[in-house]
């Protein structure tokens, strides 16, 4: 699962390795499993409803990768300051929760202040929500 | 008239007799002249053929003499001819076969060369590459070992660590009243994300940048 800021700019930097090498790769399959991890991979097919990479022409591919590269890009970022280290665990839970029960797209983008916070801050589209700010 | 005609006759028949008779010894005559004549040139004819014919015969002598000394010549330097010839081709073909020997053996000699520098070579490549496999292969069980060592290092360090991080956080909480441990941390977290939902938090920034 694709939840984080990090692992979407990992994924788009491995679309344009991938687009530059396309026309020169005759495996197709053998080039996004070399580039791309478990994840990034099953993101890529779910965005473009894909379910065999090798029934699509090159360019049917070069546009799902612009395709994937556009949604990325066009993705909200929330971004959250926290005083942890979150674990996978919990930004799978936050991911689901905020995409499943809010309906809302986006990446999680974690900052991890532990000398000045402990509870959260929360950024959306410019605007900042803070709560529960505990002091040690 | 009548009776001169028979006289006449009679007297034509003297003349002609006459004539023949005087043409008859004539022509004995001649014919005896004539082969006088014949006999005389003849014989002379005859003993002039009969010196060319013996200088002919002579001169054929000669010439047989001179042919057969032409002749045997002609045969003993075609015989030298034949024999040098023979001589020749007997060395050229010795020669040939020769250099036909010594170039089959210097080819048979390179194939061997070749063919056992290439042996050898064939023998160099198997070896180095069963040396890469068998390095390969060792290296990749290494790493796999490495990593499986790394692996269980690794989580058993991140249990010590868990284990050690909840104690210090149990021992934290006993200590100091105001410490929040990581997993109240999360929930905190979840919270106000839940309650920046309920103040339309993400549904206004939402709405707006749809309507954007």
């Amino acid at each position: 699962m694709i939840t984080t800021k990090q692992q979407a700019v990992n994924l788009s930097e491995s679309l344009q390795k991938i687009q530059d090498k396309i026309y020169k790769n005759k495996r197709v399959t053998a080039l996004f499993e070399s580039e791309l991890d478990e994840d990034s991979y099953n993101f890529f097919k779910e965005i473009n409803n894909i379910k065999n990479i090798e029934d699509l022409t090159k360019k049917d591919i070069t546009q799902a990768i612009q395709k994937t590269l556009e949604q990325i890009k066009n993705t909200p970022v929330i971004t959250l300051e926290v005083s942890f280290e979150p674990s996978v665990e919990f930004t799978n839970v936050l991911f689901e929760k905020i995409k499943v029960d809010y309906k809302i797209n986006h990446f999680l983008d974690f900052i991890v202040n532990k000398d000045e916070f402990s509870g959260a801050k929360i950024e959306y589209k410019g605007k900042i929500f803070e709560d529960q700010l505990v002091k040690f | 008239m009548t009776q001169t005609l028979p006289v006449l006759l009679i007297f034509l028949n003297i003349v002609i007799s006459v004539f023949l008779v005087v043409l008859f010894i004539n022509l004995k005559r001649y014919e005896k002249h004539v082969s006088s004549f014949y006999n005389k040139e003849g014989k002379k004819t005859i003993e002039e053929a009969k010196k060319q014919a013996e200088k002919i015969v002579q001169n054929t002598q000669i010439f047989t003499d001179d042919l057969k000394s032409e002749i045997q010549q002609t045969i003993k330097q075609s015989v030298q001819q034949i024999k040098t010839s023979v001589d020749d081709f007997y060395k050229t073909v010795t020669d040939e076969q020769n250099n036909k020997l010594k170039e089959a053996l210097v080819e048979i000699s390179d194939y061997y060369k070749q063919s056992s520098i290439a042996l050898q070579d064939e023998i160099k490549k198997t070896t180095i590459a069963k040396q890469k496999e068998t390095e390969d292969i060792i290296n990749t069980k290494m790493q796999q070992t490495i990593a499986e060592i790394e692996s269980y290092k690794k989580d058993k360090l991140s249990n010590f660590d868990k284990q050690v991080q909840k104690f210090m956080e149990k021992e934290l909480k006993s200590a100091l009243p105001g410490y929040v441990d990581i997993e109240d941390q999360e929930k905190m977290v979840l919270e106000i994300v839940e309650k920046a939902q309920k103040q339309g938090f993400f549904t206004v920034w939402s709405q707006q940048n749809n309507k954007q």
